[in-house]
């Protein structure tokens, strides 16, 4: 078996075409790096100014605690490090939330790059390993065992004799070793520019995740090897393996997300903005029509017998339509995480959502932002409800309409600079949001995966005819 | 001879594994493709014909000048099923508003804003990467297989010439290639006529046959591309390779190089930019609005800072230590009403500004992208699809155009001038007074006590009635065609390359060792 592996190898790397190709992948990690790294650090550039200028807009407000409290915040979320690994739509997601201490309301994507430009495909590790590696993993093992059929070799080499088994796993480990060697080349040369750029962060959590994208990359490549191994010892010449393993490769790079996006859409429907804004509309009505009428009446004087009557109504009135928008996010959110489930029956999309979910970006990134946005509006208002306490002057009745609030109802007293909670101290300093998850599943659904695979390319292998 | 040439490799591809693979994935694809993205129009439609309608009725529901402020509505192209372009990234909605002239669209119908960056499997994408990849599988092979199986040489003697044959294994393999893909399309076109009941005009048909057009002259260049591969290598598997390098470059790598090298040569404004900008003008704005309130104390320039805008109906008035005093309507639409159209045209200039920098970006992009043949199907394909930036950016300057009609009329008709405050309410000015708003606060007190709801109480200090209709401008909007000028373009530019992948092909074919 090890000399049919280092058979394997050798051949494979003095072969010129394959060497082309791995060029071609090296390549692609040298221009990820590239591009990445200006993008990370454009992006956190960006993020820096958004959050200052939040900060300067919340500090015109300190003068007086409602109109603090009622102010729409931006809370934008800070580019994530680990997108050169997967990209998860960085660019295109929603990256900001609009949040007062009253609603979080909904989200919002930064203008970036240039909306005249198509929508162009991710450059990541996820694209590299998952569309050019496969597509170069079927081009190493299509001709693995039909190939040698037809040049007349299969026939000898069984008859040294070599059992199919040490053919099998020969022929598998040579072919494996040299693309996880140009895997872990290419993935040095990217690292290697990332940090001479010196823009993107390698926090412990950036290291770990690479050490997660090796090893999920190099269950992703064995899978695909081992059914080019099995088409290759299915079909009796390497043409025929060839067209099988291009549609195949078209299937699963190309249809089964396109399909799965549609096919998620047709499972569970999101509703428009407008009709949100409708539903919303029709909630807060509903709430004033059943509300008594003395709380629909604004008085001048705060302490006014009603106002505990208008507080309530209004109260209803936002947590009805606060229900309604939690609602419309979190359908989105399972629109998004069923297309994710539906394409991961191909495991180039397998791989991207697993990579997705160990640097946060993608849904997991949205979910984090979602979490942020609703923690930090009850932090403000129970910062809010806090400072009205300590006011002897108002009713204590905290609450608003909106980003409007009937006047003295609560205290409007100043808030000194460095008291009150912060939107930047949600997230973690440097390095990846929250919600980082280690690929466990992941990783057992592949190594499953392998071992079926496996199994069935032994079996074809095992009843090939070799004359 | 040419014919017999050609009948000849149509058998042959006709006979090949690859024909029907490309015959059964193509019709799966499209099948699936049609079904649902027809599926998704449909709904789509609905969600815009309520939306209009609603819009429609909102709209005409106003009582005074000042509340005119239409929300118009674009509606889905149905060629879009075809070629989703740009339509699922950009809104369809825009609030046409005098205090801000609109420069981008709210809103999409029914789509999800996560799933934004996903690829949809349109007619496109399957034009773009499955017939390219087909192209090459159907040619790869056409010239070196032929000296691996010995048969070229056998072609070269009985007297056809090597141009002849490189030409008919050229148009053998586009035949080929354009069956499966034009019985795909067909039975995608029969189940939308047939299920979804859709019916096209005559221009959308010949939108149709030209995507067509352009899809085989695509999948024609990748054939004429691999069939020069073939004619510059020995082997076939290296001709694959060779073949599928330079679909690699030409459909995957170049256009998201060509992105991010557009950025270096012609950085794009940040949106801090933008941010900062619409922040200097605000402040310019606020500062105006000081100025007024120096002149005219009772009025509260706390507007742009928010927490309080001034209401449609029955004039305008301020809270002071929470008792309302009626002001001057004339007086504030005299001063704040251009104060505030100023603070629109200086952000829209701004943002003008900014925008050339992005179409500066566009055109390098543009010049750059030029050698990748999917970036000119796409915008042939969305050109015709009408899906293109165009079609929304024409949508955008009708939204402005609007604006400026219900501005000239509202100016025309005086309420800027001599009838502003007529701008606000519906009474003579002689009877706004700050006696009759006391009454009025006592009179509504006086109802609500015996137990009637707001919308039941007649406001005395405006007239009810809604405006007229010839009061209301209407938006004049028309659907843009198919861009057939800028597809024939960029199907002329793909032929140009088909013909030049072609010629290279026939030099290495007459260099060609046959043995």
């Amino acid at each position: 078996m090890l000399s049919i592996a280092r058979i394997t190898m050798l051949q494979g790397l003095k072969d010129a075409k394959f060497l082309f190709l791995s060029c071609l992948v090296i390549l692609a990690f040298v221009v990820n790096a590239f591009v990445y790294s200006e993008g990370y650090s454009s992006s956190h550039r960006e993020w820096q100014e958004a959050v200052q200028a939040n900060s300067s807009e919340l500090e015109q407000k300190l003068g007086n605690l409602q109109r603090f409290a009622t102010h729409y915040q931006k809370l934008v979320k800070p580019p994530s490090a680990g997108a050169f690994i997967a990209d998860g739509g960085e660019r295109e997601l929603p990256d900001s939330w609009t949040v007062s201490a009253f609603l979080n309301m909904e989200p919002e994507k930064t203008i970036r790059g240039n909306r005249m430009l198509p929508l162009l495909g991710r450059f990541d590790w996820g694209f590299i390993v998952g569309t050019l590696m496969t597509l170069l993993a079927f081009l190493v093992s299509f001709d693995a065992v039909c190939g040698e059929k037809q040049d007349g070799t299969l026939k000898h080499v069984l008859a040294c004799p070599v059992s199919r088994i040490d053919l099998f796993l020969g022929k598998y480990a040579g072919m494996l070793a040299i693309l996880l060697l140009v895997l872990l080349s290419g993935m040095a040369a990217g690292l290697l520019l990332i940090v001479l750029f010196g823009s993107i962060p390698l926090s412990e959590g950036i290291v770990w995740a690479i050490g997660w994208a090796f090893a999920l990359s190099a269950l992703c490549l064995s899978l695909t090897l081992l059914f080019g191994i099995f088409i290759s010892s299915a079909v009796h010449h390497p043409p025929v393996a060839m067209v099988i393993l291009l549609v195949v490769w078209i299937l699963i790079t190309v249809a089964v997300p396109g399909l799965a996006r549609l096919l998620g859409e047709q499972v569970i429907s999101v509703k428009s903005e407008f009709e949100i804004r409708r539903e919303s509309e029709a909630a807060h009505d509903e709430v004033l029509d059943s509300a008594p009428e003395k709380a629909k009446y604004q008085h001048n004087d705060p302490f006014h017998k009603d106002n505990p009557l208008r507080a309530e109504m209004w109260r209803s009135s936002m947590a009805a339509v606060q229900r309604i928008l939690d609602r419309s996010n979190e359908t989105r959110l399972r629109q998004f995480e069923i297309v994710n489930a539906f394409a991961s029956i191909s495991p180039s999309c397998l791989l991207n959502s697993s990579l997705q979910d160990v640097v946060a970006t993608g849904a997991p990134s949205f979910r984090a932002l979602k979490n942020a946005a609703r923690r930090y509006q009850q932090q403000l208002f129970d910062f809010t409800a806090r400072r009205d306490a300590t006011d002897p002057e108002t009713p204590h009745l905290v609450y608003a309409h909106y980003n409007f609030t009937d006047s003295g109802v609560f205290s409007s007293k100043p808030v000194e600079p460095g008291v009150f909670p912060r939107a930047e101290d949600l997230w973690r300093s440097g390095g990846l949001p929250q919600e980082q998850s280690q690929p466990i599943w992941q990783l057992v659904i592949f190594f499953v995966l392998n071992l079926n695979m496996a199994l069935v390319a032994f079996i074809a292998l095992a009843r090939y005819d070799p004359r | 001879m040419f014919k017999i040439l050609i009948w000849k490799e149509i058998r042959e591809h006709l006979m090949t594994f690859r024909f029907a693979a490309a015959l059964v994935t193509t019709l799966l694809l499209v099948i699936i493709s049609v079904w649902v993205l027809g599926d998704d129009f449909q709904r789509r439609r609905d969600a815009y014909n309520l939306a209009a309608e609603e819009s429609a009725r909102n709209d005409m529901q106003v009582v005074v000048p000042s509340q005119i402020r239409p929300t118009v509505h674009r509606a889905p192209s149905v060629l879009s099923i075809f070629a989703q372009g740009e339509d699922r990234r950009f809104g369809n909605t825009v609030l046409v508003q005098r205090w801000e002239v609109p420069r981008r669209a709210e809103g999409s119908f029914t789509d999800n804003m996560l799933l934004a960056a996903e690829p949809a499997l349109d007619l496109y994408t399957i034009f773009a990467l499955v017939v390219s990849l087909f192209g090459i599988l159907f040619s790869y092979d056409a010239v070196s297989g032929e000296r691996e199986r010995g048969t070229l040489k056998i072609q070269c003697s009985v007297g056809a010439g090597r141009a002849q044959i490189l030409a008919s294994k050229l148009l053998g393999g586009i035949i080929c290639l354009a069956i499966p893909f034009i019985f795909s399309f067909l039975s995608g076109l029969l189940l939308l006529s047939l299920f979804f009941g859709m019916s096209f005009t005559g221009e959308q048909w010949s939108a149709v046959a030209m995507m067509l057009l352009a899809g085989l002259v695509y999948g024609g260049l990748f054939v004429a591309t691999g069939l020069t591969c073939s004619a510059l290598m020995r082997k076939s598997s290296a001709a694959l390779i060779l073949s599928l390098l330079v679909w690699a470059i030409g459909v995957l790598l170049l256009p998201s190089a060509a992105a991010n090298a557009a950025g270096v040569i012609a950085p794009l404004p940040s949106s801090a930019e933008l941010a900062n900008a619409e922040k200097t003008s605000l402040q310019e704005a606020a500062a105006a609005l000081e100025e007024f309130g120096k002149v005219h104390p009772r009025y509260w320039t706390g507007l742009l800072t928010g927490g309080w805008s001034i209401p449609g109906r029955g004039g305008c008035f301020k809270f002071d230590g929470g008792v309302a005093h009626y002001v001057d309507g004339a007086a504030w639409v005299h001063t704040i009403e251009p104060i505030m159209q100023r603070r629109a045209g200086r952000i829209w200039d701004l943002y003008n500004g900014l925008e050339e920098r992005r179409l500066n970006h566009s055109r390098m992009f543009d010049l750059i992208s030029a050698a990748s043949p999917a970036m000119h199907l796409r915008k042939a394909f969305t050109s015709l699809a009408i899906t293109d930036y165009q079609a929304y950016g024409g949508f955008l300057e009708s939204a402005r155009r609007h604006r400026r009609l219900i501005l000239s009329q509202l100016e025309s008709r005086g309420y800027f001038a001599d009838n502003a405050w007529q701008f606000f309410s519906r009474r003579p000015t002689s009877e706004i007074t700050d006696d009759l708003y006391a009454q009025r606060h006592a009179y509504l007190e006086e109802q609500m006590a015996l137990g009637k709801r707001g919308d039941e109480i007649l406001d005395p200090v405006i007239a009810w009635g809604f405006l007229a209709k010839d009061e209301i401008p209407q938006f004049a909007y028309t659907e843009p065609a198919s861009d057939f000028g800028v597809a024939l373009l960029h199907i002329g530019v793909l032929v140009a390359m088909l013909c030049f992948a072609f010629a290279i092909g026939l030099v290495a074919i007459l260099r060609y060792d046959v043995r």
